[in-house]
């Protein structure tokens, strides 16, 4: 309210008429009023609608030369007081200010068309700009969210844990990197690999070696760094060997050592 | 467990509105019979809310339970801060964004005979309130803004269509008394054949 009587008191020296170059010096203003102008409109359109609203005229009746002039020396009253106007009123103002000029001057018959009237013009854009303006008072005017309805929740609070206080000592953390050394281990992958031992290539693996020597004991049969599989694998391909009749197994005691030995009678 | 008291439970708590599928698929309802259930279920609490303090409405991304508008002044004392206060130039912008869409920023300051602020259109963007959807064909390759799911539910929307209507834009013929002449001019010959 306060920037509108502030308008309409310097409204007055310019609707009589006459030019008043300097404002009295006894007449106060409000230091922000016309800052507050500024604020209160959103841009010139507002402000240029504002003005043809003043005076209850409907867009289609607007005087353009009178609200020319008068937008214009509200734009020049602002210069006088050195505020710094956006360059869309300036812009406004040179815009109705060509307006205006085109329809004082005389032109020629064949130049008046409907496009390039220019009052035509500027009423589309009024009313244009208008049924925006209303629009935007019905949006603001509908209820909207955590302004005028806020959404009903028993939505249950973020719990926050509590943090737990820094007591560890060097045996806690050697005994987690421990479990996660074991964890790693555990881990590992480790590939099953078939073994191709057959007993024939045990039986003759052992005849080759009872060529050299006569002996073998049982612990010698198995050597070391054979497999689980193996193990068998070579005892039968030893039971087999005797049960053809290639080897003899002798024990020299009871519980004694069991020992692999050629057979004599057979001729290989 | 009645269906009606799940699908209250579950609307309370989800702090967001959920739609018919969501309620269904929460609930692990695949009978059509159970699912016209739910549907009755939401009209009942919505019998059940009136003359409460809340209310069930449907916005466009579902169901919501909301704290009637009337109850706003003692509500927002919950929080420090003051709901968000929107300028006349964001109101402005928003709107043509929402009944014009897409529109780019030239699009805005046709209408608006001022430039869009910067500050305006991040403002919206941070909202959710508007996106960018592409961007014109023309040089300069101007992004287009259109309005969100959010801007719908935000405002208690279902669809665009919601909004009021937009103000009639008067015919133009009546400006100037030379306008009509013209018109006439042209329209007797065709009305004589």
């Amino acid at each position: 309210m306060l920037c509108m009587e502030a308008v309409q008191e310097f409204n007055l020296p310019k609707v009589k008429g006459t030019t008043v170059q300097e404002l009295p010096e006894n007449l106060y203003i409000p230091p922000k009023a016309l800052l507050l102008l500024l604020d209160v409109f959103s841009g010139p359109m507002d402000f240029l609608l504002y003005l043809i609203q003043r005076k209850n005229l409907d867009i289609l009746e607007i005087d353009l030369v009178e609200i020319t002039d008068q937008y214009i020396s509200y734009i020049e009253l602002m210069e006088d007081f050195e505020y710094e106007l956006a360059g869309d009123y300036l812009a406004m103002a040179a815009y109705l200010a060509e307006v205006k000029s085109r329809i004082l001057l005389p032109r020629e018959e064949e130049e008046d068309e409907i496009s390039d009237d220019p009052k035509a013009e500027l009423i589309r854009r009024l009313q244009e700009y208008k049924r925006f303006k209303e629009a935007s008072e019905n949006l603001d005017a509908i209820p909207r969210i955590d302004r005028d309805v806020f959404i009903a929740s028993s939505k249950l609070p973020e719990f926050e844990m509590p943090k737990p206080k820094n007591k560890y000592n060097k045996t806690d953390l050697v005994f987690a990197l421990q479990s996660l050394l074991d964890q790693a281990a555990q881990l590992k992958s480790h590939t099953v690999k078939l073994e191709n031992i057959t007993v024939e290539s045990k039986m003759k693996l052992m005849l080759e070696e009872l060529k050299s020597r006569d002996f073998i004991s049982l612990p010698e049969l198995i050597k070391k760094g054979e497999s689980k599989l193996a193990v068998p694998v070579i005892l039968v391909a030893a039971l087999e060997l005797n049960r053809k009749g290639y080897i003899e197994i002798v024990q020299g005691e009871s519980f004694g050592e069991v020992y692999f030995k050629s057979s004599e009678e057979v001729v290989h | 467990m009645s269906i009606k008291n799940r699908v209250e439970a579950i609307l309370l708590a989800s702090n967001r509105p959920l739609n018919q599928k969501d309620l269904l698929e929460l609930m692990e309802i695949h009978s059509s019979e159970d699912e016209s259930q739910v549907m009755s279920a939401i009209y009942e609490l919505q019998k059940d809310y009136e003359g409460r303090a809340m209310n069930l409405i449907e916005v466009s991304s579902g169901y919501r339970i909301q704290i009637n508008d009337i109850h706003s002044e003692d509500v927002a004392k919950l929080w420090e801060a003051k709901p968000l206060r929107l300028s006349k130039a964001t109101l402005e912008t928003l709107s043509i964004i929402a009944y014009m869409q897409p529109v780019t920023r030239g699009d805005i300051e046709d209408i608006r005979g001022v430039s869009v602020a910067t500050s305006v259109i991040k403002l919206l963007i941070d909202q959710g309130w508007i996106k960018i959807k592409g961007y014109r064909d023309v040089p300069g390759r101007p992004a287009l803004f259109i309005s969100t799911e959010k801007f719908l539910d935000d405002f208690s929307l279902k669809s665009i269509s919601d909004l009021p209507s937009l103000p009639e834009l008067p015919e133009l013929q009546n400006i100037t008394p030379e306008l009509t002449l013209q018109d006439e001019e042209q329209e007797h010959p065709a009305q004589e054949i």
